[in-house]
């Protein structure tokens, strides 16, 4: 048994100062000195000495510390004798540890200057691959963010700035446009629309389920305990883009995952799934009315199935299936309608084209109810005036027609004079005051002239620029005003020379000739739709068929001015009777009549933005949202159709009411009483006819097993998205630079300048 | 139980209740559309700067922030938390930038480090207890010269005694080579004493050629074996555990600083709110 090596004392052991930074040369020797470096790493050992000289002889000068006088003593010439034993001391152990931690903490540094400080910044900033849908954009940084490509004071100023993350945002918009109107917001919509929203999803779930009972079993503990920490103010804060859409997780990443629990963290019914608590469907797919209205319930329970139905409609046809009137889309995402003419013309397009319609007055002469030969037309100057076969209809000059005359300065000032007396007891007016009522009718006589002799640039003129598109209808009333001139008053251009001059009118009947070449028959066709009426001395329009472009035209003119506010005026007038449910242009009328039809189809809606009124000419096509957070495909579905078809989910009301909803529902009198208001409130009325979908029938297979019972399955975030935005996307990306991207930071123009 | 294993259970028990509120506090925050990695990034960024005083709290023995121990305890649980946090904060995946990658190894070498470092402090000294004399790291070179110079007096003494070679052939053959430095560090570490007996049996393979004084130099020399392979097992364990440091510091400090720089981005490109 050896003895212990180490011993402790003051005398047989050194104090260790393992936190120096610095150990004796020798140390590794195993032979250290007892004094150590300095603090800096200097040896304290002084073995040589400076010898002293004493007489003629050195004599050592060595400090005891360092070994006292040598008994060798200095050399004849007075150098020390003894060998240099200084080491090179070595650092500690602590002092190495340090030295590599610097180095490493250095390395640190510049390796992140060197990712940071590129300018565009270096590729190994980026935190990942971006995914597919935006790898052109992989190494055009600048394109999402602004702080990309900034020097060091800007990109500090964008690190500490709260407004970045929308900034950012911002630049997502440049190529996603569709997300909606407030994009930052909560499900992109304003604040007062997404609480109306949750007022109609209250009150269209807050019904017995049609199943009876709906399993609710609370709501996920996870989502108690977030609501203590949810605040009020979130519905109206703003939400960047990167809130949801995480990128630079890898190429596969799904960008738009979200998951179920978030997004029921903001609203107020919270529910475990699809199968537990979700409310019943409700109104899904039927919240909204048709655009083209199209009563199912009444057409498959009560018309098809009739005897009398290819009597009473003779080139009628009854459809066997649903698909004879609903097609998919290419995506397979909408069931379309089909067109006018497989679906509705074989009933309905006797009923547009009706022959026995009256039609629209547009041009009209009043009726004087006596021969102008028997009055004293000389005497006032009225000159020739058709005298009508029936009795006058009382009515108002046609509302187009006053259109023109508004620019009749003398005609406005004798219709003022006149009053009430004008135009129906115009024969009374001759009588108390001819020079009035002369001057009014001659306004009627000056229209037909300048139809007559200027044509359409009269027509434009005198509708006064103030509709464009009137003025532009097709086809065209002048031909058929300049016939009417010809046929009504033939002596029209010699009176119109001889009234300018101030001579008498002429009398003279045309030559037989002449006046053969312009008499037309009794309700002459004058084509495109329009004739002229000569029992009650009228130019007529009657639709020419379905999508008359005529009537198109007006009523788009008429709908996009209505207003529940608008003044009785000429104009306003002709709106509310060609929107009218009877606007044959007769009050007198009964029942709907032309353009009164085209609206019982196709529904009015108010754009909620711009507030104004449209007409739903076609039926719902691809790529329109029929709510705006909820989305459902067509095609995954069909295959799992049962022998009963569509009928398997969309099921005919047995409970719909077959009254006529027509005027009930379809026209309201407005406010003030004035005029006709179509019903624009999709939500309201005129419903499809079939009953609410269950929630049931979608369990069946919408479990968590099975297709899935995702929120995001059936639901859309952002209420503005478009289901075909993927598939549009390369189109998009390839005109990145015609929406106005980002420019990279070094420019060409930079690089231009630069030698 | 005894005090240390209480002290385990509770500590452990703490650790697990954090680690859960943790966790939970993340899909709250999920659920609440909050940027959670902004929560666990800050999370995880203050406990690696708690867990790098550490190193400053043993410089500054003197002022009264706690025992040693519980910054001891403190560092060990915390460290522990932050590979949870570091998971929620990259949601158990790989990074996949350049950037993040690195600054992923770096949490995780130091994490593993630390880990490592935990095993080492713990099985360690109760091994440097065991066997042999408990020596001071710094002495260790000056032990071994001794050792060395006792070994080569006794071996001298021999041959101007006997006046043989046996001795001296086989200080230099097998002997001197083993003297000259700490040897067998490996196997010191992985506990085993197979160089030690093949050395020992070397030199007793040699007795039976020897003459009675050379036996008795023998016997000396085989003490002195024993003894110089007791001080390297002493500086191979002790060793390392000084230079597991030397992994864990400096990573430490190269993750503090690339947190920052990885903060910076963050805010410039995704927004500070």
């Amino acid at each position: 048994m050896t003895e212990p090596l180490q011993k402790f004392g003051w005398k047989q052991s050194q104090y260790e100062r393992p936190a120096h930074g610095w150990v004796c040369g020798h140390l590794c020797d195993g032979s250290p000195c007892q004094f150590g470096p300095t603090s800096r790493g200097q040896c304290q050992v002084q073995n040589l000495c400076q010898p002293e000289k004493s007489g003629d002889r050195y004599i050592c000068s060595r400090a005891v510390a360092f070994g006292g006088v040598c008994k060798e003593g200095p050399l004849p010439d007075g150098t020390c004798c003894q060998q240099d034993t200084a080491c090179q001391p070595r650092r500690s152990l602590f002092h190495q540890r340090r030295l590599v931690s610097c180095s490493v903490t250095a390395l640190s540094i510049a390796f992140c200057l060197y990712v940071f400080g590129g300018h565009p910044p270096s590729g190994a900033m980026s935190p990942g691959n971006v995914t597919f849908q935006h790898s052109s954009l992989e190494h055009e940084c600048w394109t999402c963010h602004v702080a990309a490509g900034k020097n060091g004071t800007e990109f500090a100023v964008h690190s500490f700035d709260t407004q970045t993350a929308i900034a950012d945002s911002n630049l997502c918009m440049k190529c996603h446009p569709e997300i909606g109107s407030e994009p930052f917001l909560p499900h992109s919509v304003a604040h007062a629309e997404l609480v109306n929203f949750g007022q109609q999803s209250k009150e269209t779930t807050s019904g017995e389920s049609s199943s009876g009972v709906i399993a609710d079993s609370g709501r996920p503990m996870l989502l108690s305990l977030a609501s203590l920490f949810k605040g009020d103010a979130a519905v109206e804060s703003h939400l960047a883009c990167s809130t949801c859409h995480q990128e630079h997780r890898g190429k596969l990443h799904e960008l738009t995952r979200l998951a179920d629990l978030q997004c029921q963290s903001c609203h107020s019914k919270q529910f475990h799934s699809f199968q537990d608590g979700h409310p019943e469907l409700a109104d899904f797919a039927y919240s909204r009315r048709p655009r083209i209205y199209f009563d199912h319930s009444k057409h498959l329970q009560q018309y098809f199935v009739t005897e009398e139905f290819y009597r009473v409609m003779p080139d009628g046809k009854s459809p066997t299936s649903c698909v004879a009137c609903h097609e998919p889309d290419t995506s397979g995402t909408l069931m379309q309608t089909r067109g006018f003419e497989q679906m509705c013309a074989g009933c309905h397009e006797r009923e547009i084209a009706d022959r026995e319609s009256p039609g629209i007055a547009f041009l009209a002469i009043p009726s004087l109810a006596i021969d102008s030969a028997a009055m004293p037309d000389m005497s006032v100057g009225l000159g020739q005036w058709p005298v009508a076969t029936i009795d006058p209809p009382l009515s108002p000059l046609p509302h187009f027609m006053q259109m023109l005359l508004e620019t009749d300065a003398e005609y406005l000032a004798a219709q003022i004079e006149l009053g009430e007396l004008a135009p129906r007891n115009l024969s009374i007016a001759l009588v108390e005051t001819p020079a009035v009522a002369v001057n009014y009718l001659w306004g009627i006589k000056r229209l037909f002239h300048d139809l007559a002799v200027n044509g359409d640039v009269a027509f434009k003129r005198r509708l006064n620029d103030r509709f464009p598109t009137l003025a532009e209808m097709e086809p065209s009333i002048v031909p058929s005003a300049v016939s009417a001139a010809r046929l009504w008053f033939s002596r029209l251009n010699d009176e119109v020379i001889a009234r300018s001059q101030g001579s008498p009118l002429p009398v003279a009947e045309p030559s037989a000739g002449e006046n053969s070449r312009l008499r037309l028959t009794p309700d002459s066709v004058m084509g495109g739709g329009w004739y002229i009426r000569e029992s009650d001395h009228t130019v007529r329009y009657r639709p020419v068929g379905h999508s008359d472009p005529l009537l198109k035209t007006l009523l788009d003119v008429a709908v996009g001015r209505l207003s529940p506010d608008a003044s009785p005026d000429a104009v306003s007038g002709m709106l509310a009777q060609l929107v009218s449910p009877s606007g044959s242009g007769d009050l007198s009328s009964r029942g709907p009549v032309a353009s009164g039809r085209c609206l019982q189809c196709h529904t009015v809606d108010r754009n909620p933005k711009s507030g104004t009124l449209g007409i739903n000419w076609n039926a719902r096509r691809p790529g329109e949202k029929s709510s705006p957070l909820t989305a459902f495909s067509h095609s995954p579905h069909m295959k799992l159709l049962t022998e009963d078809g569509c009928i398997s989910c969309h099921q005919v009301s047995r409970t719909a009411s077959t009254d006529s909803a027509y005027r009930s529902e379809f026209f309201t009198r407005s406010e003030n009483g004035h005029q006709w208001m179509p019903q624009t409130d999709w939500k309201v009325s005129l419903a499809s006819g079939f009953d609410a979908i269950s929630k049931a029938r979608c369990i069946e297979c919408h479990t968590d097993s099975s297709a899935g019972e995702s929120c995001l399955k059936c639901h859309s975030y952002h209420a503005g998205s478009s289901t075909h935005y993927v598939a549009d996307f390369w189109r998009r990306a390839s005109s990145l630079e015609r929406v106005g991207l980002p420019k990279r930071p070094d420019s060409s123009s930079d690089a231009a300048e630069s030698p | 139980m005894n005090k240390r294993a209480r002290r385990r259970i509770q500590n452990g028990a703490l650790f697990v209740l954090l680690a859960t509120l943790a966790v939970v506090a993340n899909q709250i925050l999920n659920v609440l559309h909050y940027r959670t990695p902004f929560f666990s990034g800050w999370f995880l960024f203050g406990l690696i700067v708690v867990l790098a005083l550490y190193n400053v709290r043993k410089k500054l023995a003197l002022i009264p922030v706690g025992t040693s121990a519980g910054w001891l305890q403190f560092h060990l649980y915390a460290g522990i938390m932050t590979s949870v946090v570091f998971a929620l904060h990259v949601g158990l995946r790989i990074p996949d930038g350049v950037f993040e990658r690195t600054l992923a190894v770096f949490y995780v070498a130091t994490f593993t480090s630390g880990v490592a470092g935990l095993f080492l402090s713990r099985t360690f000294p109760a091994r440097i207890t065991s066997r042999g004399e408990e020596i001071l790291f710094e002495r260790i070179p000056v032990f071994l010269k001794q050792l060395r110079d006792d070994v080569e007096k006794v071996v001298f003494t021999c041959v101007e005694q006997t006046e043989t070679t046996a001795i001296p052939e086989l200080y230099l053959s097998h002997l001197k080579p083993f003297f000259e430095k700490p040897r067998n560090v490996f196997w010191h570490l992985v506990h085993s004493g197979r160089p030690r007996q093949r050395l020992l049996l070397e030199i007793r393979g040699q007795q039976r050629f020897l003459s009675e004084s050379e036996r008795k130099a023998v016997d000396q020399v085989t003490d002195r074996v024993r003894t110089k392979d007791d001080l390297d097992y002493q500086y191979a364990l002790q060793g390392t555990l000084k230079v597991w440091l030397f992994i864990h510091i400096p990573l430490t400090y190269g993750l503090l600083v690339m947190s920052i720089f990885h903060g910076l981005a963050v805010y410039a490109y995704g927004g500070s709110y």
